[in-house]
């Protein structure tokens, strides 16, 4: 398995989904081979959970991205060439997204095996559209990497859709596994109001959390200005946002502008056991994504037994049905954001039935270890069993 | 974040400025980003503020690397 991003460089929902689907993948007997790229104070070499991790080291840089880009794509190729000789034949080579086709390709023809490749979204749906020449570049290595797969695994419907209509992907190459999750991590108990202050938020404060990278796509814009609304309504309410991006610093800007500073609070990066005792403590969670082909942290938010009110955008959409397990809201509108919340923090009963429909639906649908099952399948039928 | 922020540490990145012992001095820095050594300061200043960027001193000079969270902030855009 190829990755660019695996625990703990991690950058968004592929190293969670590389993460849990490798480990489930070894509970099921596959030996699996992580190549992946270095991180600081982070064995190059290691095996985690029955997982063999390989970090490759890139050990030529240049400025421009999508050159570095071809660089640590042949660094992988080396590595996982060497591996080949060490630990004898692989079966599948599996790459997740544009950023690692380029080895995969190269490794399905110079190794003749069978190339499953994983899209998590579309360079099309990152950008909007594709107007600037890199956008292109990562458009036609998305395209080359359909072709050159023999089987595309999506995370949604709607990404399937996407690939199917974009890149004229016949459909049954194209097979729907979503992301899956840990339920049991979230089994624990915690002391809300210790969680709480640690983040400066009160026992009987109305707690929102969002989490995510902080970039446009994930339109916590909308969010942030949507508090002044809810908190006419709701005067102890209180938004932390956990992530960080490069938009942090515009974020922070538009909290002061709105005069929201006393109820917003961004933590940055914190540890997993940090983020899941806040799972567990908020009242709501609210996914306000612009373009979202999976949506990792609403099923996070569903594992920890939340209320959710997400954007009915993409893969949000599959998995949050409407008034059943959560609240759909209107993409990058302010008022049908507060709408959602409100809606939740004002109907404590119906929050709860959410909430509870949510977890169950979290627990049955997307386990890693069915995620895994369903993984095999495919691999299986790539090999040509 | 700054346009120029940004830059720097995407390209930090890009060239493998991401430890101690491949930390870059500032005239490094400006013949990789093409930007002056006194705009480049101010902004390596405001990244070292945010906990992006870190320096070490190696014969009386400043190398700056990217910290395991400029890591992620510079790779956000790409994910």
């Amino acid at each position: 398995m190829l990755t660019w991003e695996y625990p703990p460089r991690i950058v968004g929902g592929l190293a969670r989904h590389c993460w849990g689907l490798s480990r489930a993948l070894a509970r099921r007997g596959v030996e699996i081979h992580v190549v992946t790229l270095e991180f600081p104070e982070t064995p190059l070499e290691e095996e985690v959970d029955g997982v063999k991790v390989h970090r490759v080291k890139v050990e030529i840089g240049n400025p421009n991205f999508l050159v570095w880009v071809l660089l640590f794509n042949h660094f992988m190729e080396k590595r996982s060439g060497s591996l080949f000789r060490e630990v004898g034949e692989f079966d599948i080579i599996h790459v997740h997204d544009w950023l690692t086709v380029l080895a995969g390709i190269s490794l399905k023809h110079t190794l003749d095996r069978s190339l499953v490749l994983t899209l998590h979204s579309t360079e099309m749906g990152r950008s909007g559209a594709l107007s600037s020449p890199d956008s292109s570049t990562k458009d036609s290595i998305e395209w080359w990497g359909t072709y050159e797969a023999k089987y595309i695994i999506t995370v949604s419907d709607s990404l399937k859709s996407e690939v199917v209509d974009h890149f004229k992907v016949p459909e049954w190459k194209v097979v729907v596994i979503p992301n899956g999750i840990d339920v049991h991590v979230f089994e624990r108990n915690v002391d809300r109001s210790r969680v709480r202050a640690r983040f400066r938020i009160g026992p009987n404060d109305r707690l929102i959390l969002a989490v995510g990278r902080l970039v446009p796509q994930k339109g916590f814009q909308f969010l942030i200005q949507a508090i002044p609304k809810i908190a006419a309504k709701h005067p102890n309410v209180k938004l932390v946002m956990v992530g960080d991006g490069w938009m942090r610093g515009q974020l922070e800007d538009l909290i002061r502008r709105l005069g929201v500073g006393d109820r917003v609070i961004t933590t940055g990066f914190i540890s997993d056991s940090e983020l899941i005792d806040l799972y567990l403590s908020a009242d709501v969670l609210v996914v306000p994504s612009l373009y979202e082909p999976f949506g990792m942290v609403a099923l996070e938010g569903m594992a920890a037994g939340l209320p959710v009110v997400v954007s009915s955008v993409g893969g949000l959409r599959q998995i949050v049905e409407h008034d059943r397990t959560g609240i759909w809201v209107y993409p990058g509108d302010v008022n049908s954001i507060a709408w959602g919340i409100d809606y939740v923090l004002s109907n404590p009963d119906q929050a709860r039935v959410l909430a509870q429909n949510a977890k169950r639906r979290a627990k049955e649908v997307f386990s890693w270890d069915a995620i895994a099952e369903r993984t095999i399948k495919v691999y299986e039928r790539a090999m040509g069993w | 974040m700054k346009s120029l922020n940004k830059m720097v540490i995407e390209i930090l990145n890009n060239v493998g400025a991401i430890s101690k012992n491949r930390a870059l001095s500032i005239e490094e820095i400006s013949r990789e980003t093409k930007v002056n050594v006194e705009s480049l300061r101010k902004a390596l200043e405001e990244l070292r503020d945010m906990g992006y960027v870190e320096f070490i001193t190696r014969d009386r000079q400043r190398r700056y690397f990217l910290t395991p969270t400029g890591i992620l902030v510079a790779l956000s855009s790409y994910s």
